[in-house]
């Protein structure tokens, strides 16, 4: 809680980051009720709702998580703060956990609040409250530590900003053109089904990732990270 | 005398580079145990191993105050960076510590240690606004917040003024003297380790080449001893 509650203070405290924030949100309410224009539009197609449910989140949150201001992580590399942190014995891994955290809470709070829209006049509360409570949770927190981990190693974050900005890209790409070049060439669409079972296998995806980089990382390995940063 | 550090045969290596070459060294209890050396003979990291931020590669340590749970509740450090956050004033600086070393009366025990180091009136103003004097001043009441047996300092004089090293140097003396407090201090000052230090080892290129104590400081300059020291690298 001790990290956390720090973590939460810089973050908040970063005027830039209030403003991308508030800028999300309001990005997220309006796809969520633009969303409700598609439907009517396309005829209440149903895939619409599920599209926007399970995969729309997923990509925005990659987005985001690359244009959040990444500061404050790399000052406390700089100056030390983390060194210091671990030289008082505290423990790697709760340090890892309450910086991904205040990680996630921005980050997932947005995302919720397109869904709650969604699941409010779509009525699909199965569906929306799985993504809400399971899926966009499993995928944002699992995304936050491997971020925090790649910060927290790496001697070069605009590198990592980089790539995490080129996944962003890809996935959105995947996500949004896949279905339909799978109906182009296969003549084959997405099932409700095969979406849900997709979105559950990435967020488990992402989790195991984030499950191996928890146990790899060592202290040696983060201090080496600023010395050579 | 008791030892609260012993190091037996360490070594450290960073890949294919031994960067510590068999250390064997003894800190009693009470000294201001002064560590040497040019850049590069493996200070910094010998104070990493023994703050856990390391691993030995072989050889083994034993610091005699290790806290139960983990927190290192009885050393305290100052490493070349300061971690201090900008950000945060120079209270929550202290604040973030107290939590983690889960401290009784935090608040008033954080006024006093500002007020000792003398910056009371800059309780609430953020660390970014501090002179590097008055950041390295935040930090050793960083330091010492939880009242450490052992206090390790890693060039915590670089780069300051001539009256805050001063200030600096009477105040590890008097740290030392109020009760069994140990100080273990790299640094490449050798004037002023010359006047506070007890015992003194001279590292080069990974390994302790000498070490001397109060009385060898007596009868020869400590400059003279540690160009003596390296007197094979230059011919």
């Amino acid at each position: 809680m001790t990290i956390l509650r720090k973590e939460l203070k810089l973050i908040y405290g970063n005027k830039v980051f209030i403003l991308m924030k508030v800028f999300f949100s309001l990005v997220y309410c309006a796809v969520g009720f633009l969303t409700k224009v598609l439907y009517e539009e396309l005829g209440s197609d149903p895939g619409i709702v599920f599209y926007f449910i399970f995969v729309y989140p997923l990509s925005l949150t990659l987005l985001m998580l690359n244009l959040y201001p990444i500061a404050q992580e790399i000052t406390e590399q700089v100056n030390g703060g983390i060194e210091n942190i671990l030289a008082t014995g505290y423990s790697l891994k709760k340090l890892l956990m309450a910086k991904s955290l205040a990680l996630f809470l921005p980050i997932y709070t947005p995302a919720a609040l397109m869904l709650l829209i969604i699941i409010g006049w779509s009525k699909y509360y199965l569906a929306g409250f799985l993504s809400l409570i399971l899926l966009l949770p499993l995928l944002i927190g699992s995304i936050a530590v491997n971020y925090i981990s790649g910060i927290l190693l790496t001697p070069n974050p605009g590198l990592l900003r980089s790539k995490i900005s080129f996944s962003a890209v890809l996935v959105i790409f995947v996500l949004t053109y896949g279905p339909v070049l799978s109906y182009q060439v296969f003549g084959y669409s997405l099932d409700r089904a095969v979406s849900i079972v997709i979105a559950i296998l990435l967020s488990l995806l992402a989790v195991f990732q984030a499950y191996r980089k928890i146990n790899k990382i060592s202290i040696e390995e983060i201090i080496m990270g600023a010395v050579y940063s | 005398m008791s030892n609260i550090i012993e190091l037996q045969d360490l070594c450290k290596e960073f890949k294919d580079k031994r960067v510590l070459d068999n250390i064997s060294l003894k800190i009693p209890v009470g000294s201001i145990f002064g560590l040497i050396g040019p850049n590069g003979a493996g200070k910094t990291t010998l104070i990493r191993i023994l703050l856990g931020l390391y691993r030995p590669s072989s050889g083994s340590f034993i610091i005699n105050t290790q806290h139960k749970d983990g927190i290192k509740k009885n050393i305290g450090f100052m490493l070349h960076s300061t971690g201090l956050y900008p950000a945060l004033t120079c209270y929550e600086n202290l604040a973030l510590y107290a939590r983690i070393y889960r401290l009784d009366k935090e608040k008033e025990r954080i006024e006093d240690l500002l007020e000792l180091v003398g910056l009371q009136e800059y309780r609430d103003e953020k660390a970014q606004i501090l002179s590097k004097g008055m950041r390295q001043k935040l930090v050793l009441a960083r330091a010492i917040l939880h009242n450490p047996e052992l206090l390790i300092l890693d060039e915590p004089t670089v780069g300051l003024e001539v009256e805050i090293k001063v200030w600096f140097r009477n105040f590890i003396s008097d740290y030392v003297s109020e009760g069994k407090k140990t100080v273990l201090i790299s640094s490449h000052e050798l004037s002023e380790l010359e006047k506070i230090c007890t015992d003194i080892a001279i590292l080069r290129k990974g390994k302790i080449v000498k070490e001397y104590n109060k009385v060898d400081l007596m009868e020869t300059s400590l400059e003279e001893l540690y160009l003596k020291s390296g007197e094979s690298d230059w011919q």
